[in-house]
């Protein structure tokens, strides 16, 4: 997951403001479309995923100094655009008076209209089914479905054990096997 | 001798979790099945957007950092603010004040024996207010007078003439 050759190196050159800013756009370079696609699949649509992207890399620009290093860059990222994009979610879900289930619901009935939404029926169906599912679940399905991310690296950035992840992501495909094939 | 000991070792000691074989069948399966219905998400994005949001964050990050920041605690704000808290305060002083039911206890003696001097009581009115048993005269004549005070007090102070007349 790491694409990062010197890590201890890399976090030096980010807090020296010397090199902050070339280190900081290999850094986007480097990260923007997964964290994207990651965002992406918790918030659904485009905009407030490029919202959502932006704030999570203006968070890790200001506060790089505050990175420990007790875990890798990425799953500090990781962690910080996971918590971004619910946190937009529950703010878009107070700001309508809606619960942040009632949110997903309407969200996922707009998908159709949703220009950047290319998806066929059964692709409508699987974000449908994944809506269903706790928050946890989806996370899990999202990031190992779409995304492909090791278990190991999501123990670190979700902080659940590998063995937890695992049967969340096995519950969570047999629901969304059984929503599909219902009818 | 070791040849022998190594016979008798059947199993590798390793063990899998109890129904491991029949579940990871099912969760093998139940993935290839949902990966071959649908294999990506659907989701797009705007032409070119990755190639324009470095240049999107910098810019923000740019902006924020170049932005003066003006302290919230200026003395004209405190100002400003110290006299809205006052005036809050002074409204719901004077109009949110719930209205205190003032019980007979909270009223000073002083207050009640001013009002009773100051309004124009006739002693019947009062009277009409107290029940028979209040009423009995112990209650207002507190010294006991002997007959000879109550002549020299007539004595000094009355005329013969006002007693006849009355």
């Amino acid at each position: 997951m790491t694409f990062l050759d010197n890590e201890q190196d890399f976090i030096q050159r980010l807090s020296t403001s010397s090199t902050k800013e070339d280190a900081f756009k290999e850094l986007l370079k480097l990260y923007k479309e997964r964290l994207y696609w990651h965002i992406r699949h918790i918030v659904k649509s485009h905009d407030d995923a490029d919202d959502v992207l932006q704030n999570t890399f203006i968070k890790v620009y200001k506060n790089i100094h505050n990175f420990k290093g007790d875990s890798k860059l990425f799953s500090w990222m990781y962690r910080i655009a996971t918590n971004e994009s619910i946190s937009h979610i529950n703010k878009n879900a107070k700001r309508a008076q809606f619960s942040s289930e009632e949110l997903q619901q309407y969200t996922i009935s707009n998908l159709e209209a949703d220009v950047y939404f290319e998806g066929d029926e059964i692709q409508y169906k699987l974000q449908q089914a994944i809506a269903i599912l706790p928050e946890k679940q989806q996370l899990v399905f999202n990031m190992k479905y779409f995304q492909d991310i090791k278990y190991k690296d999501m123990s670190v950035i979700l902080d659940t054990s590998e063995g937890a992840l695992k049967a969340s992501y096995h519950i969570a495909v047999k629901k969304i096997e059984a929503y599909l094939t219902q009818d | 001798m070791t040849k022998r000991k190594l016979d008798n070792i059947k199993t590798s000691g390793f063990k899998t979790p109890k129904d491991y074989f029949s579940q990871v069948e099912e969760q093998i399966l139940n993935d290839i099945h949902l990966k071959d219905k649908v294999s990506n998400s659907g989701f797009e994005v705007p032409d070119s957007y990755f190639e324009s949001l470095e240049d999107t964050i910098f810019s923000k990050i740019k902006t924020e950092s170049n932005t003066k920041v003006i302290s919230l605690l200026s003395w004209r704000k405190l100002m400003y603010a110290s006299a809205i808290a006052a005036a809050m305060v002074l409204m719901f002083n004077v109009y949110f004040n719930p209205s205190e039911t003032v019980t007979f206890e909270d009223l000073q003696t002083v207050s009640i024996e001013n009002y009773v001097e100051q309004e124009d009581f006739t002693s019947y009115e009062l009277a009409s207010l107290l029940t028979e048993d209040e009423l009995n005269t112990g209650n207002f004549i507190t010294t006991q007078l002997s007959e000879d005070s109550i002549e020299n007090y007539l004595l000094d102070n009355a005329t013969i003439e006002e007693l006849i007349t009355e």
